[in-house]
């Protein structure tokens, strides 16, 4: 780098000249950040000589931590906590790459450059970005990699490369399940990342424990989440397909454009500018981002969120200490990793997944107290305006909690909730400085929401929710769960509604007279059965029970805000605890919204905003009982950390399916190749050949039908040709195309769901029907396409 | 003689450690994998199709052949057996080495089939196509 410098300095550059007049009379100084590049650079083509699998990652790791890095130092802003500071580089790497490859796809055509997404213009145009990096980083005298890392003991990266050894059985368990279907590793893996887990609750009780709390939460919720997402031949779960598919197309056009279909994972540059950046520039394919760089994002979720609630709140200035760091860590194990949707769901929904760990960081910006307000304040904005970028409704929701938040924080700042007229000014003046949510980021929040979704990318994220909303409204009485209804009820729901939406199938005649056999989902026996209604009543009310405790914890804040004892708490802290209740309880019971955003989803995104208001509440409560003078502090403390303990356990038990595995019932794919939603999830590669062989020969007019959840393996190679996820005999068109799935063909199981209405049914697949009736076209063994 | 051991050695040993772990990944990691059982590597399969998927619809007049293209996609190469027949009487049979990864079409003869449906298969598998055969 050293060298290089000189070279541009000789040829007058004016941003190396800088450098140049910076160091002129001084020793050279060999920073952090040119050792960093170097060493990636070097490693990355030494891993690559010797064909290691491996040689993404120093480019992987330098990518996601060194634009961050470098926006914190020009920001001159970082978190006490390192962890905190690594969560942050991250988010604001992913920010700097999408803005990279989204002005380059959008200029790089007009300046002659058609492919800017393709490797030799990226390459370029990174290793400008390089230089600049390094010369901001000796003008501002910040170097990025210091900025983040000082402080960094040897003893924390032994830490985590310790804990890392979580991951690596993780990894191994799947590689297990995926090739023999033993299922021994995975639940080995599984069942010691909920030891540790909890055994980071017992050994960060203490005020001063010194347990790698950080290196543990990000280790086992790493190693879940590859649980998960390395099961199949292919990407595990179901709007991941999609989403493959979307990232698929970039690559392949080398540019990004507005989706002229308006579709929203299309409209999506964490989807397909990100993605298409890290393949051009360190070669990482596009599985591998889905399956491990997605799932390390992901895990810094939970990371931020201990970040946030171990610390005190910044608004609080006195008489209140840190929280307990084991009573923050069941917080945020209950609370985050916990959420079925976070060890099963968001591994397949990754823009979702990344969008949240970007509001996970924004809250943790908000509340640390370690980060000064204005640049906070500017980093908020950021944050809001990457997540636009990543999630559309992540988006709209921080724009919706922060508008909510706002006025409630301004009322209390400006002295309008109950203060004494002869104290409002007094108020006003302690308030003045306290407050982060203002009209600003608001105004940002919802331009960044809006413009990006509806004025520039005008995607169709939000139109049939609304239009759901409209017709049915918000529908609080209606299920958000999905019922079943028996074959006969199904079948004639099913020809009535498909009547309505696709009148043009002409039917197989006599196809009437075929009629549907409901069958079973494949399930775990479990060890002990008979206690398994006992285990589903127990975990239904441990769930709801924590809801519970939100909702106290948000009155416990109002009534300590109500003191008008500003010190010991904050209304903006209040405002977006309000706010997050209250949308979280509106996708929660919302029939209608249920269809379009899953009620486990919005638990997460509620716990993401409630977990300080509840650490503080909890924190209080414990204190309050250690200082009872009539009882031993010490069975106190036995007491409440059992209780605590088990309340964790059994939440953390259920999501990890570890119970569905020992009482009885259908375990997620990452425990099991037997279950449903193993069967149902994990691709295998006959699939995936079946897939690719339907793209490349059925064209449009053609149409495709494959049952519901067959459907999925075809999302992620879509042809021109039509897909229809039915095949109900009366409802299969003459001229079709089917595709059957190993599950429909081996574990004769088809599945429907009605459209636009919340009934499903699981019946004996007809392959007699489809024998009789049509040509089989392709054949794996294990897959089938009939004609 | 200086100590190896000592504050300025971890600084050394760590990377070190990392460096060494990263480059010999491949054969760890597939010692690792063998000794669970486990791969991460796309399962064996082979498939028959229709050359021209719309035959399925149109059919294939009798006597003229019909295209098939067989895939190995095992890891290795294979020698398939194949038969056309129909109704279980057997109208032609054949067989064919592939190497891994290739493709390779397969001109199935439908002399002595009658109007009828002739079924294609890979003996000893579940692998199996059908097709309309027309009056010639």
């Amino acid at each position: 780098m050293r060298t290089l410098r000189t070279e541009v300095v000789a040829r007058g550059t004016y941003l190396l000249s800088l450098t140049a007049r910076h160091f002129r009379g001084r020793r050279p100084r060999v920073s952090h950040t040119e050792i960093w590049l170097a060493v990636a650079v070097v490693s990355s083509v030494a891993l690559a000589v010797v064909h290691s699998p491996l040689v993404p990652l120093p480019g992987v790791i330098t990518l996601l931590l060194v634009p961050g890095a470098t926006v914190m130092s020009i920001l001159k802003t970082r978190s006490a906590s390192t962890a905190a500071r690594v969560v942050l580089a991250v988010c604001l790497s992913l920010m700097v790459i999408m803005v990279v490859g989204g002005v380059a796809s959008l200029l790089g055509p007009h300046l002659g450059i058609a492919h800017p997404l393709n490797p030799w213009p990226e390459s370029v145009i990174w290793f400008i970005i390089a230089i600049v990096v390094l010369v901001i980083g000796d003008v501002n005298h910040h170097d990025p990699v210091t900025w983040i890392f000082e402080g960094l003991q040897t003893t924390h990266v032994v830490g985590a490369l310790a804990s890392g050894l979580l991951v690596v059985l993780s990894i191994l368990g799947a590689a297990q399940l995926n090739h023999s279907g033993n299922d021994h590793l995975a639940v080995f893996a599984t069942t010691l990342d909920v030891v540790v887990l909890l055994g980071g609750i017992v050994g960060g009780w203490r005020r001063t424990s010194r347990w790698p709390l950080n290196s543990l939460l990000y280790s086992a919720s790493l190693a879940l989440l590859v649980s998960t997402s390395l099961r199949g031949a292919h990407l595990y779960g179901w709007d991941v397909q999609h989403e493959f598919a979307v990232a698929s197309a970039t690559l392949r056009f080398g540019v990004w454009v507005v989706p002229a279909n308006h579709d929203a994972y299309a409209s999506m540059l964490s989807l397909t500018v990100l993605p298409a950046i890290l393949h051009s520039l360190v070669k990482l394919r596009l599985l591998a981002f889905f399956q491990l760089v997605v799932p390390a994002i992901l895990a810094l979720l939970p990371l931020a969120v201990f970040s946030t609630v171990r610390g005190v709140p910044r608004w609080i200035t006195s008489g209140r200490t840190t929280p307990r760091p084991g009573l923050a860590f069941a917080v945020v194990v209950a609370l985050i990793v916990s959420g079925v949707a976070f060890t099963t769901e968001l591994t397949s929904i990754t823009r979702q997944a990344m969008g949240l760990t970007m509001m996970a960081a924004l809250v943790m910006v908000l509340f640390d107290r370690t980060m000064l307000k204005r640049p906070a304040q500017i980093v908020i904005g950021l944050l809001i305006v990457a997540t636009s970028f990543t999630h559309y409704s992540t988006s709209y929701l921080t724009a919706a909690i922060l508008l909510g938040a706002w006025p409630l924080s301004l009322m209390w700042s400006r002295g309008l909730l109950g203060t004494p007229k002869e104290k409002i000014d007094r108020h006003r003046r302690e308030m003045r400085s306290r407050n982060i949510i203002n009209g600003t980021l608001v105004g940002v929040a919802l331009i960044a929401a809006f413009g990006w979704n509806l004025g520039i990318t005008r995607n169709n994220a939000l139109t049939n929710p609304i239009s759901a909303v409209t017709a049915k409204g918000f529908g609080f009485t209606s299920s958000t769960l999905t019922r079943s209804l028996s074959p006969s009820q199904f079948e004639q729901l099913i020809v009535r509604e498909l009547r309505k939406t696709d009148s043009w199938i002409v039917p197989v005649p006599s196809s009437n007279s075929v009629h549907l056999v409901a069958a079973p989902f494949l399930k775990s026996p479990g060890v002990v059965p008979s206690l398994n209604a006992w285990w589903d009543e127990l975990s239904y009310l441990t769930i709801e029970s924590l809801w519970v405790l939100l909702g106290v914890a948000l009155l416990y804040g109002l009534f300590r805000l109500g003191r008008r004892r500003s010190y010991e708490f904050s209304s903006d802290l209040v405002g977006i605890a309000a706010a997050g209740l209250f949308l979280g309880g509106i996708l929660r019971f919302s029939g209608t919204f249920a269809s379009y955003y899953d009620p486990d989803r919005a638990a997460i995104v509620t716990a993401i905003l409630l977990a300080s208001p509840l650490t503080l509440f909890l924190d209080d409560v414990v204190s309050f009982l250690y200082e009872m003078g009539n009882l031993h502090r010490d069975q106190v403390r036995r007491v409440l950390l059992g209780a605590g303990t088990l309340v964790v356990a059994v939440l953390i038990i259920g999501a990890t399916g570890l119970g569905d595995l020992f009482f009885g019932g259908e375990a997620p794919g990452a425990v099991t190749a037997r279950d449903v939603q193993a069967e149902e999830f994990a691709v295998s590669t006959p699939e995936l050949a079946t897939a690719v062989w339907l793209r490349n020969n059925v064209n449009s007019p053609n149409i495709v039908q494959s049952d519901f959840v067959g459907q999925v393996i075809l999302l992620s190679e879509p042809g021109s040709y039509a897909l229809l996820p039915e095949i109900v005999p009366p409802e299969v068109d003459q001229g079709a195309y089917i595709y059957l799935s190993t599950l429909n063909l081996a574990g004769h199981l088809t599945q429907a769901q009605a459209p636009d209405a919340p009934y499903q049914i699981a019946y004996r697949s007809t392959i007699g029907f489809f024998n009789r009736y049509f040509y089989i076209v392709y054949s794996t063994g294990a897959t089938r396409v009939y004609h | 003689m200086s100590r190896i051991a000592g504050p300025g050695s971890s600084k050394i040993l760590f990377p070190l450690v990392i460096v060494v772990l990263v480059f010999a990944f491949t054969p760890i990691s597939q010692v690792l994998l063998r000794t669970v059982d486990g791969s991460f590597a796309p399962s064996p399969y082979s498939s028959l199709a229709l050359k021209a998927p719309s035959d399925g619809s149109s059919g294939v007049v009798s006597g003229k052949p019909v295209s098939v293209l067989l895939t190995n996609r095992t890891g290795r190469a294979k020698t398939y057996h194949w038969s056309a027949t129909q109704k279980g009487a057997l109208i032609s049979l054949g067989e064919e080495t592939l190497d891994n990864g290739r493709t390779t079409t397969i001109l199935i003869p439908s002399r002595g089939a009658v109007t009828g449906v002739l079924r294609i298969g890979v003996t000893g598998t579940k692998i199996f196509i059908t097709v309309p055969i027309l009056k010639s």
